[in-house]
């Protein structure tokens, strides 16, 4: 039982549950990028929240499936076929044995997500199969997926009851983010006039994006830095500020320390966001308080606990 | 908070400013031991711990960041065994040695003789999986990290920066200029307990 990658994309890793636990040994959490699409996918295929999928990064990906499997898609957008036809996100659905999978280029939304019955099987290194490629562990011989590599599938049921994730719990993918966020430890080392300007302002995300971070550009943010904080602790949601002035906004695979001052965090309830940010397009954080963003937390978590059950956003 | 020591990292993450490395080390063992926490993250000068907000808030994990300070006893318990390195210095396994040589006026012999020399402790580990920041470096070997870093930099390569000598336990990118690498195991993927070097682990360097 397995199925075949014909055409791999920019970057498809498997990715699951976060390897917690670890960040005083240096190693990053890894997990989906966009854990909330990863867990609306797993959803529908009747798999823990936190099962491993294929990230599948900008799309472009072609898979064969060698036998019979249940699988579904969420995430960016993007036209899907099997064996040449139409499919939609979202769905439960059936991939006879020899059907080939096409997923095009996304045109919003960064990252699409592919769950599989029982779920996809990787190697687990402390307690995740998460891939976390600069060192090359976890996932599939923790790297992206290549043409011909071909992954073992678990055993299938016979039937699955077909779902449809509901309308309202389907994150829209637009060119335009707006994340809530607050002060974090060094964000009095702005200036007055960048502390307004970091909450009101629009920036662009940078060229480059990968699983580690991205660059916001903007209106270039005046931090009085000498370059010698001593290095502590950074985690995904972290906003840093480098000496040049253009925060950085950390994701999963990112270094668990750093000696940047860190100026803000990006609020819990809207990290999920960060996966689908394209290269290029508007981002906005809102300031909120603390308080106010644990209660976001709890109303969102809220939300999709009733259709997502033992979720954690 | 009022108490000037505690920072607000995250809605679920919060820092106590420290003294030492060695005692944000002390701290995080001890609050690994009784509490629990997500993630409890030493630094060079803090130590950081990640709650599960539906169990707590960032009034009481402050409140027990400060007990655990208070009730922290300023020493480790016992004094840890050293660990010998050995390593290969120079040459494809240190690249930036021979520059590095012709900064400080120093001859590659004089280098390794200084570099391995001190006994190094581990002051914290971070950054990218097992990195080892070694605290203990000869003033005289002091220099600035790459310009640009490498996008990739082989297990068991080490570095130098200010006054650290750093260890990769894991390949990966990294901008410290390297002068050696050891062939010891830094990182056992199969275990349970993968990592060699520890927080606070003594070290010292053999030229092979």
């Amino acid at each position: 039982m397995s199925v075949t990658i014909e055409t791999p994309g920019l970057q498809t890793t498997l990715q699951g549950c976060p390897r917690t636990g670890y960040r005083h040994m240096g190693m990053p959490w890894s997990g989906p990028a966009d854990s909330l699409s990863a867990a609306l996918a797993n959803r529908l295929v009747g798999n823990a929240p936190d099962a491993a999928t294929l990230e599948i990064t900008y799309g472009g990906l072609a898979l064969t499936f060698d036998t019979p499997v249940w699988f579904a898609l969420t995430g960016a957008a993007a036209q899907a076929r099997l064996n040449g036809l139409a499919i939609l996100p979202h769905k439960t659905l059936h991939g006879p044995a020899k059907s080939t999978l096409h997923i095009d280029m996304a045109s919003h939304g960064t990252r699409l997500y592919l769950a599989i019955a029982g779920g996809w099987i990787g190697e687990a290194v402390l307690g995740s199969p998460s891939t976390y490629i600069p060192a090359r562990l976890g996932g599939f011989k923790g790297r992206a997926l290549q043409s011909g590599d071909q992954l073992t599938t678990p055993a299938q049921p016979d039937r699955l009851p077909a779902l449809t994730t509901p309308q309202n719990l389907r994150p829209r993918m637009t060119d335009s983010c707006v994340l809530r966020a607050y002060p974090s430890a060094e964000f009095g080392q702005l200036s007055p006039a960048s502390q307004t300007s970091l909450f009101g302002q629009s920036f662009r995300a940078s060229a480059q994006i990968d699983r580690m971070g991205m660059t916001l550009e903007g209106e270039t943010l005046e931090i009085s830095s000498d370059g010698k904080m001593k290095s502590a602790a950074v985690f995904p949601g972290t906003v840093q500020c480098p000496e040049n002035g253009q925060p950085i906004i950390l994701l999963p695979d990112a270094q668990t320390t750093g000696g940047y001052p860190r100026i803000a965090h990006i609020a819990r309830c809207d990290q999920h966001l960060l996966g689908q940010i394209r290269p290029r397009s508007k981002v906005q954080l809102i300031r909120r308080t603390t308080q106010a963003a644990l209660k976001d937390y709890a109303e969102k978590s809220a939300l999709l606990s009733k259709w997502l059950p033992g979720f954690v956003l | 908070m009022t108490d000037a020591r505690i920072q607000i990292i995250a809605e679920d993450a919060v820092a106590l400013r420290v003294d030492t490395a060695m005692r944000a080390q002390m701290l995080a063992v001890q609050l690994r031991q009784t509490g629990n926490w997500r993630e409890v993250v030493p630094g060079l000068n803090s130590v950081t711990i990640r709650f599960d907000p539906a169990i707590t808030d960032l009034r009481s994990a402050s409140q027990q960041l400060i007990n655990a300070l208070d009730c922290n006893p300023g020493s480790p318990a016992s004094t840890p065994d050293t660990l010998e390195i050995p390593v290969q210095y120079g040459g494809a396994n240190g690249p930036d040695l021979s520059d590095i040589c012709a900064r400080l006026k120093l001859s590659e012999t004089a280098f390794i003789a200084r570099h391995s020399a001190p006994t190094y402790r581990a002051e914290m580990i971070g950054f990218t999986p097992g990195f080892a920041y070694l605290g203990g470096l000869d003033e005289a070997l002091v220099v600035a990290r790459r310009t640009a870093p490498r996008n990739h930099v082989p297990a068991g390569s080490i570095g130098i920066s200010g006054l650290y000598s750093g260890l990769y336990a894991m390949p990966g990118p990294g901008g410290w200029p390297l002068i050696g690498r050891t062939d010891k195991l830094l990182f056992n993927a199969g275990s349970d307990d993968p990592f060699v070097i520890q927080p606070g682990q003594l070290i010292r360097f053999v030229p092979v």
